[in-house]
């Protein structure tokens, strides 16, 4: 087990080098660059050719990617160009808020979509299975966007019950020291605040988990289908097993695989949705983060935040495939 | 000056109207009925500052913030455009323009308790003076460089040549030569005077530039530790979330509002901060969507105010690119398009017709340029007398991703234009990019025909307008002019005040016979607060004190 | 990752030839796919017969410019845009865009993926392994953020915009292609054709790939679906189209996004309007795959 782990962890390298090689020249091919971004209508291209120079930006491509290298591999990314602040500090502030996010927007999807998907296997082809088909099937067709914007606009413009935008009420003083906002509410005992923060969550969080909540009830849904059918779920009932016991004992479990992979690879639709949902929500995470940087030739942003994401689909997918051992001894490692 | 004398009246009557106030009110619970401050308010902004540094910044969100916490020697009328006393009580300026004097208001603190004097001023003036390496960028001091030129090191000539302390309460700053325009810029919030002793001790000018050659402080003045003379002081700062000062208690001019705690929130959409303010979770914010004025009119839990139209949208047209040359070609754009329908259909009662690149309020504005009004016939006909087939191919590009005061929304007003020139007698080719930085980069390269663009001014001077514009030659622009350029450099040094406004107003009239392009209008920004909020005082520049702001 | 390939994970990537038939007979009996279908004619109608149905030229001003335009109702069925435009008619004409849209970045995903897809698993090794693992380092950044890299690179044409879109659901096709050729490769026929010395190219076109396709056309109706959206996505983003005057839909109700307060049917409308597309061809590769799928059936 541990030496697939150290397997999977080094086949990894190769992955990120040729991503970090492949977001450097992305970066590089823009066009513009962020002596304009950082001027605005004030810029003249005299200014813009000195900080070109400055910034490093006139030697030559392989020169400057080693340089690159180089400072990843001693842990730094460089710094944002619009903030001056280095990336690592950026991380340390953002990442908590989208996690925090995809953690709750996930956490939405698989407790209401495996019931939802084990309720319509159960009840196949009833009543319940097409009311839970058409609500995946809403689900999946809106654009998170829209769906987000309407949200926003009925539950907090027009009811007032969630606030707009944002992590916490700004007036409300809490401490951070993990920056998981929730976590933080916990340590410093404040309860109020803890409220304030979810609340702040709701909306973003089930805007993000409505696709995922659609995948995951289908995929339990047709995984129990699966199951249902095979031999040993009907000899057990056949032998006259209480039925909920062989539905917890086997069905589920087994049905948890195909979940769990689902769960794993939505990872990367969930920080895609996170660069839709954050922005609408004006939510400080590292969606909204990136984009501006994209927008704005944040360069160095651009590339430590997209080693970042991939850094974090990756571990996600080992994650995943470690779990497989524990859901399904069958499967063995080598 | 005015400012102290006036005070102790106005606590007077202040703390009367307090006290009467305090004696039937339940919540609260201050002690002293007269220094009841202690109300918040959030505004809304459209992003977060860069750094809390004013030397060191040029955009709008940043100078806001800073605006708060520091002073500089003059500042601008509230409201107007008029130099006024502020950390200097009043200034002499020597005959020959090169030396101004300046007696400094008695009493004053920095944040950190330590004095406000002579020295400090200097000190300000001669750390700018010597920026080296990365903060002599133009996107750190770009103001400085504007207004003074260049540093220490000699590379580029400079205004500045010295400053001196002679006693605790006298400044005075040495210019190697006469100019017409230090003063105003001296209101800029760039030049306001920060802390010696926190500047030095928060290594405010310490900076590493990395191997990818990014410049990044390591100093942490101008993020944890901002320390000015201001009416706020800094408190925290999370970014993407809130900028947060509090009142402070030691200022020492006046302060007759009660907002004891200020947060400013990023957001981005204007949109969204119409809806955190609708919701409750801002007080007011800033850069209202025109569309949206008339919600907020409508609705008695909110107010809407208007900053004085200080800007200038314009239509830009680069020479460089044919037929644009022709002047007859670019006065057939002039009449083709319908300016007043796109200002009274976009602009919601807010903007004007622009015939001049700069506002009318800004000295020099001439009241009888040539003016172009909406005549396709006439477009056609100087088209034909100019031996043209219709009809004529032009580029024309407008930025996305992008609201300015004026224009908030770019691709209504390019579509409408577009219609116009192609109903009379263009065939347009559409462009477009992301404002930044592909558009300005195209602009300034420039990779455009026509283009949309505008300007908001920095401080009431024509040369700030004008001369950004046409004193020198522009890729953006594509001529290359002499009668233009000579006109605008005279009008620039002229130190007497008459003259000086009749020398803009003759290049005014020179620029729009030759039409470098079309200005199309000026606009009033809007400001959205909710009704509870008073005392607010929108200014030409946009930069307005929260320190006079009531919330009940 | 995109939502459609894991709804394809669902997939069983083997199937006896033969079954089309009895697909269709299947899918033709399922009420759902059948409002799919449904769905989807109507778009293709408004498509193809805008120009008669709508009453207006798309970009013709036919009222004042307003940043309040007014709404439906009055004069003008769905109302007006802020050009003075009607909303009606640009939907019909926007119907066209967007399924061009939705056909033409899929096409050219399915085209791309394919070729990769095929070459991996019917070659094997090394290339196998090269191509495969440069497609799990596209996997690995999140779709929208690769198409938004994409059009900042190559621009804001449609082209443009529907290659960045393709591109990034290459990795999906395939994937998907792949497993089902490693499938099909060790199925009985596929060896006995080879033990009767079938050339290895006619194999591959001739039987392995028609034989895998089942599930990739089910795949290409769902990522329709999605590259609907996403071009939706790119120009709430301000990333869309560049021409302003093209009735595209997810560009009509991003640059209304901010107008849902004063103008409310011009985020609406076209928002519903794609959603209704989206929903169709969703409901449609839902029940192809019904159909296709034995184990599903009941």
């Amino acid at each position: 087990m541990l030496k697939y782990i150290v397997r999977r962890l080094i086949l990894t390298v190769p992955i990120l080098l040729g991503l970090s090689i492949l977001v450097f020249l992305f970066v590089r091919a823009l066009p513009g660059g962020p002596a304009i971004a950082l001027l605005g209508e004030r810029a003249t291209q005299e200014s813009v050719e000195q900080i070109e120079e400055e910034l490093g930006l006139d030697r030559p491509l392989p020169v400057q990617y080693l340089s690159y290298l180089r400072n990843i591999l001693s842990g730094d990314l460089g710094s944002s160009v619009s903030t001056r602040r280095p990336i690592v500090d950026e991380l340390k502030q953002r990442f908590p808020a989208t996690f925090e996010l995809a953690a709750m927007a996930m956490l939405f999807a698989v407790a209401a979509g495996i019931p939802l998907g084990y309720v319509a296997a159960k009840r196949y082809q009833g009543v319940l299975d097409n009311v839970s088909l058409v609500a995946s099937l809403i689900g999946i067709s809106f654009p998170v966007f829209f769906l987000a914007l309407l949200m926003k606009y009925v539950f907090a413009v027009k009811l007032g019950w969630l606030p707009t935008v944002g992590r916490i009420d700004v007036t409300r003083s809490l401490e951070h020291p993990t920056g998981f906002y929730l976590l933080d509410a916990i340590i410093a005992g404040d309860g109020e605040a803890f409220v304030d923060v979810l609340e702040h969550l709701i909306m973003p969080a089930i805007a993000l988990g409505t696709i995922p909540l659609a995948i995951v009830a289908r995929i339990t849904r047709a995984a129990v289908l699966d199951v249902l059918g095979e031999d040993y779920v009907r000899t057990a009932k056949a032998k006259g097993l209480d039925p909920s016991v062989v539905d917890r004992r086997h069905v589920l479990r087994n049905a948890m695989l195909p979940v769990v992979t689902v769960i794993g690879l939505q990872t990367g639709l969930l920080l895609t949705g996170a660069v839709l949902t954050e922005t609408v929500f004006s939510f400080p995470g590292l969606g909204s983060w990136i984009l501006n940087a994209i927008r704005f030739r944040d360069y160095a942003v651009i590339q430590g935040g997209i080693l970042f994401f991939a850094g974090m689909f990756i571990v996600v997918n080992l994650l995943v495939d470690i779990s497989y051992a524990f859901l399904n001894p069958r499967i063995r490692y080598r | 000056m005015g400012r102290s004398a006036k005070l102790v009246p106005l606590l007077l009557a202040l703390s009367l109207i307090a006290a009467a106030c305090g004696g039937n009110g339940g919540e609260g619970g201050g002690e002293g009925g007269a220094e009841e401050k202690d109300a918040t308010l959030t505004f809304g902004t459209s992003a977060d500052p860069v750094v809390l540094d004013g030397a060191l910044v040029s955009d709008g969100e940043s100078l806001r913030a800073i605006d708060q916490m520091f002073e500089g020697l003059v500042s601008l009328e509230p409201g107007g455009t008029e130099v006024a006393p502020a950390l200097a009580t009043e200034w002499e300026i020597s005959e020959d323009g090169k030396t101004y004097t300046f007696t400094l208001q008695e009493g004053v603190k920095f944040h950190d308790g330590t004095d406000f004097n002579a020295e400090a001023v200097c000190f300000n003036f001669d750390r700018w003076y010597n920026f080296k390496g990365s903060f002599q960028n133009p996107s750190a001091s770009y103001y400085w460089q504007t207004v003074f030129g260049g540093f220490s090191d000699g590379k580029t000539p400079s205004l500045y040549e010295s400053c001196e302390a002679p006693d605790e309460t006298t400044a005075i700053l040495n210019l190697t030569k006469a100019s017409a325009s230090v003063l105003a810029a001296l209101s800029l919030t760039n030049f306001t005077i920060a802390s010696p002793e926190a500047l030095t001790e928060y290594d405010a000018d310490e900076g590493k530039v990395d191997a990818e050659g990014i410049f990044g402080p390591t100093g942490t003045y101008a993020t944890e530790h901002p320390t000015g003379t201001g009416p706020y002081k800094f408190e925290s700062w999370t970014r993407g979330e809130s900028l947060t000062m509090v009142r402070n208690e030691d200022y020492w001019g006046e302060f007759p509002g009660n907002i004891g705690t200020l947060i400013f929130r990023p957001i981005a959409e204007g949109s969204a901060r119409l809806q955190a303010l609708q919701a409750g979770d801002i007080q007011g914010y800033d850069l209202v969507d025109p569309q949206d004025y008339e919600t907020i009119e409508g609705d008695d839990q909110l107010q809407l105010l208007n900053r004085p139209a200080f800007n200038v949208g314009y239509v830009g047209f680069n020479q460089k690119v044919k037929p644009l040359d022709d002047v007859a070609v670019r006065q057939a754009i002039a009449h083709a398009i319908d300016r007043q329908e796109v200002v009274d259909g976009f602009y919601a009662g807010q903007g004007e017709v622009a015939h001049e690149f700069m506002p009318p309020e800004v000295v020099g504005y001439a009241d009888d340029v040539t003016q172009y009004e909406y005549d396709p016939e006439k477009s056609k006909q100087l088209l034909e007398d100019a031996g043209y087939t219709l009809p004529v191919e032009i580029d024309f590009a407008y930025p996305t991703d992008v609201s300015r005061p004026y224009m908030p929304d770019p691709q209504a007003n390019f579509e409408a234009m577009v219609a116009d020139l192609e109903e009379c007698c263009f065939k347009v080719e559409k462009k477009s990019a992301t404002w930044s930085p592909d558009y300005l980069d195209n602009v300034d390269n420039g990779r455009y025909g026509l283009y949309l663009l505008g300007w908001t001014g920095d401080f009431g001077d024509a040369d700030n307008f004008v001369g950004t514009f046409f004193q020198t030659e522009q890729p953006a622009w594509g001529f290359n002019n002499q009668e233009i350029f000579e006109a605008l450099d005279e009008a620039e040094v002229e130190t007497d005040e008459a003259t000086r406004e009749e020398l803009y107003q003759e290049a005014n009239r020179l620029i729009m016979d030759f039409l470098p392009g079309l200005p199309y209008v000026h606009t009033k920004p809007g400001l959205a607060f909710t009704a509870n909020v008073s005392g607010y005082q929108p200014s030409p520049v946009s930069l307005e004190p929260f320190s006079i702001v009531t919330v009940e | 990752m995109s939502v459609a390939e894991a709804q394809a994970a669902e997939l069983s990537l083997e199937r006896p030839s033969g079954l089309w038939r009895d697909a269709f007979d299947r899918f033709r009996r399922n009420p759902a796919a059948l409002v799919g279908v449904g769905l989807l004619l109507v778009l293709i109608i408004a498509a193809v017969f805008a120009a008669q149905l709508a009453p207006h030229e798309p970009n013709q001003q036919v009222g004042p410019l307003s940043t309040n335009p007014a709404g439906p109702g009055g004069g003008f069925t769905l109302g007006l845009d802020e050009q003075g435009r009607d909303v009606l008619s640009r939907l019909l004409f926007g119907a066209r865009l967007s399924l061009l849209v939705g056909v033409v970045s899929v096409a050219i995903g399915l085209s791309i993926g394919l070729v990769f897809g095929a070459v991996a698993g019917y070659i094997g090794g090394w290339v196998d392994t090269a191509i495969m693992r440069v497609m799990d380092l596209l996997l690995s950044v999140p779709s929208l953020l690769m198409a938004i890299g994409l059009v900042t690179l190559l621009g804001r044409g449609m082209v443009q915009i529907m290659f960045a879109v393709g591109v990034t659901t290459v990795p999906i096709f395939a994937r998907l292609l792949r497993g089902s050729i490693l499938g099909q490769r060790e199925a009985d026929y596929v060896l006995a054709a080879r033990s009767v010395g079938v050339p290895g190219r006619r194999l591959l076109l001739g039987h392995i790939i028609p034989n895998s396709i089942a599930p990739v056309i089910v795949q290409a109706t769902l990522t329709m679906a999605t590259a609907i959206i996403e071009v939706a996505a790119l120009s709430f983003l301000g990333l869309g189209p560049g021409d302003p005057s093209l009735p595209e839909w997810g560009k009509m109700m991003a640059d209304n996004a901010n107008r849902l307060e004063s103008a409310a049917h011009l985020v609406l409308l076209p928002g519903f309007a794609i959603v209704i597309s989206t929903m169709g061809l969703n409901l449609i590769g839902d029940g192809l795959r019904e159909a296709i799928d034995p184990k599903l059936r009941s």
